[in-house]
């Protein structure tokens, strides 16, 4: 069976970095990943809050993603980007009258579960392992699901408390800690030098610029 | 005669200096500083006086870098010091009480701090000069005035500006449009003569409201004060007089504002880029370390979005890595006409760049190029811009001149591998905020996130 291949064009911007992660990360569902190669044509988003815009383009699994709207997008769909994957949320989508599969497929895409967060916590801390100003051990206490995660050990304690689903975008790199923080919804017991440290493993990891990660924009996920 | 403790005190006594106003300049050019009691100023001078650490670690706006560390700083927040330069005092001319000094960052307990762009430029300098030579440099600093005022400006968004002009057409060396700022300029030298910044001459440039000023060779770290301090008169002249100034690279969509930067090499006291029989090796050996560091170093003298966008055909500004005999579209401008003259013109900064990471980042090239022994390149045969594709040209957008920074295999032995990983830091930074903040990177002209964060504090 083909794989899925998510390719992000070179110079993307973040909100293109962030959907390429997503897709692949989503894509390691089997389900998802089979939905991913039954689908053709093109979406673009449109964030209904700022200036950022995203293209992506599918065909035989192979995805490429583009910053800014295609002309040719086969649908468009004008959203708040943070609630793009909230139960219920319906943005504004034109073009789906003329492609009413591919809206479905890109509406059961875009709402794919992510990998669960301990998962993408223990990748995210095994990856980041040779980064400076890091703490030595990373305790993670997840709110809504009342369960923890322990990494690491030593005597430089840090704790970050969250949701699940805020625990994953972190550990995916979709977000960073830092504007987590400020936004509230990441909560911290640490010293700024590993708020700075753990952000800064967080977007090298959106960039592909983590020590362990193999570098390149393309990646291939079965 | 250099200034220590018991001199100053001598100093402040003869000037009636009351109040001490400390100057320095953070990574992203803006100065910042504190005015001291004459108590304080005397009693910080071992140490230097505290600030906090977030100084040095901030970005354009007075956010604090979150998303990266150095380790400079404390654990949490704290504090380090700005430690004065003692030669560069000078009493103000306006305000007979008050007392202006350049001060270096260093950490709390006085010690140097490997990020202090100032710092940094004064190390360069000493291996240039280890090396055998004494560097002259000089700044072309380019501006727009305008009628309004800084806060019309920001009521308006910072667009539908009046520029200071006679003529509705852009125009250069126009002695009509000087006329219209020459109130205004007579200000400024003034206040630049009482700063003891030598100045050479000043004109209408490129594009309405835009001047230019240029001041006289000095060595590196004085040339570079001169910049800092005559941004910061000029600043203070306008807001006086209820106008706006700006020193962003592309206010508009026209001409851009840019910091063109000479230099000469000295060798016991003589010219050492061009002697009797021609150009010497060591200059040979100096453009080609500049120019192959070039595309590193955009990321240092184009460092915001804003700058970048200044690095288009035709624009004025060089888009390819490239040196030639007086030309004024290749990236570095030699001229040779004799050895007193001698002098490179780099033509890439932007507006807005920090004068010591610029000039420190130029002489780095250079120094690279003399320690490796590059050879240069061809220099241009023909026009610089409309080049082929199949031409190397510079990298034009921040995260382009990034990865160049990145790559660059001189650069990091001579700036310093952490400065150059905090500073690829703090513009991956820019432009993930840029991005993520309301920036539009789908408009050619600037944007309003790239006015609030430029037009005033660059």
């Amino acid at each position: 069976m083909a794989e899925v291949e998510v390719v992000v064009a070179a110079g993307a911007t973040p909100v293109a970095r962030v959907m390429a992660s997503r897709l692949r990360a989503a894509s390691g569902n089997k389900r998802v990943a089979a939905l991913v190669r039954r689908m053709r044509g093109s979406f673009a988003i449109r964030s209904a809050t700022d200036p950022q815009h995203v293209t992506v383009a599918l065909k035989a699994g192979k995805v490429k993603v583009k910053p800014g709207v295609a002309q040719d997008a086969d649908l468009v769909i004008e959203a708040d980007l943070s609630k793009l994957d909230s139960p219920g949320y319906k943005p504004k989508v034109s073009g789906h009258w003329r492609h009413p599969r591919l809206a479905r497929q890109v509406s059961r895409l875009l709402r794919a579960p992510l990998p669960d967060w301990q998962s993408s916590a223990q990748k995210f801390w095994a990856a980041s392992a040779a980064l400076p100003d890091l703490p030595s051990k990373l305790t993670i206490l997840c709110q809504d699901e009342g369960s923890s995660l322990s990494l690491g050990s030593g005597e430089s304690v840090a704790e970050l408390h969250g949701k699940s689903q805020d625990l994953a975008k972190l550990f995916l790199g979709h977000e960073v800690l830092a504007y987590e923080i400020f936004r509230d919804k990441i909560k911290v017991k640490m010293t700024l030098q590993h708020i700075a440290g753990l952000s800064d493993a967080g977007i090298d990891l959106l960039m592909d610029e983590l020590p362990t990660q193999h570098g390149g924009d393309a990646h291939a996920d079965g | 005669m250099p200034m220590d403790e018991p001199t100053i005190e001598e100093w402040l006594d003869r000037h009636h200096v009351e109040i001490v106003r400390t100057h320095a300049l953070g990574l992203d050019g803006t100065p910042i500083g504190k005015y001291l009691n004459r108590g304080k100023f005397l009693s910080a001078l071992a140490k230097g006086h505290g600030i906090a650490d977030m100084a040095l670690a901030m970005d354009l706006t007075g956010n604090p870098h979150m998303t990266f560390w150095h380790a400079f700083r404390n654990r949490v927040f704290g504090d380090i010091a700005l430690m004065p330069d003692l030669d560069t005092i000078i009493s103000d001319g306006r305000n007979p009480d008050l007392g202006h000094i350049i001060c270096d960052f260093v950490n709390a307990d006085g010690s140097p701090i490997s990020l202090c762009p100032r710092s940094l430029l004064r190390r360069v300098t000493q291996e240039v000069a280890a090396a055998g030579y004494e560097v002259k440099a000089a700044f072309e600093l380019e501006f727009y005035l305008y009628h309004n005022s800084f806060e019309e400006a920001r009521k308006q968004d910072y667009q539908q500006l009046e520029p200071v002009g006679a003529t509705p057409k852009r125009m250069i060396y126009s002695l009509r449009n000087a006329y219209t700022a020459s109130d205004f300029m007579s200000a400024v030298i003034k206040s630049l003569n009482w700063q003891q910044l030598k100045w050479e001459s000043w004109n209408d440039e490129g594009d309405n409201g835009q001047l230019e000023l240029n001041f006289s060779p000095a060595d590196p770290v004085t040339a570079a004060d001169g910049i800092s301090r005559a941004r910061q008169v000029i600043y203070e002249i306008a807001r006086d007089k209820n106008m706006a100034v700006t020193f962003m690279t592309r206010p508009g969509t026209g001409y851009s504002n840019g910091l063109h930067i000479h230099h000469s090499l000295l060798a016991n006291g003589k010219p050492a880029f061009v002697q009797a029989g021609g150009s010497t090796d060591l200059m040979k050996h100096w453009i080609a370390g500049i120019v192959a560091t070039m595309p590193g170093a955009v990321s240092l003298l184009c460092p915001s979005i804003n700058s970048c966008r200044r690095l288009i055909e035709f624009g004025a500004p060089p888009t390819t890595p490239s040196w030639a005999e007086e030309d004024k579209s290749a990236a570095l401008r030699v001229i040779t006409r004799t050895p007193e003259l001698a002098r490179l013109e780099h033509r890439l900064a932007a507006g807005d760049a920090n004068p010591y990471l610029a000039l420190a980042t130029i002489l780095a090239g250079g120094l690279a190029g003399l320690r490796h022994q590059l050879t240069p390149p061809p220099p241009l045969s023909h026009l610089g811009w409309a080049l082929p594709e199949d031409t190397e040209h510079l990298p034009n957008t921040l995260m382009a001149a990034y990865e160049a920074l990145g790559k660059d295999p001189y650069l990091p032995q001579i700036l310093g591998e952490d400065l150059v990983r905090y500073w690829r830091k703090t513009r991956r930074d820019h432009w993930l905020a840029f991005h993520t903040q309301g920036g539009d990177p789908e408009t050619r002209s600037p944007t309003l996130w790239e006015h609030q964060r430029h037009f005033e504090l660059a």
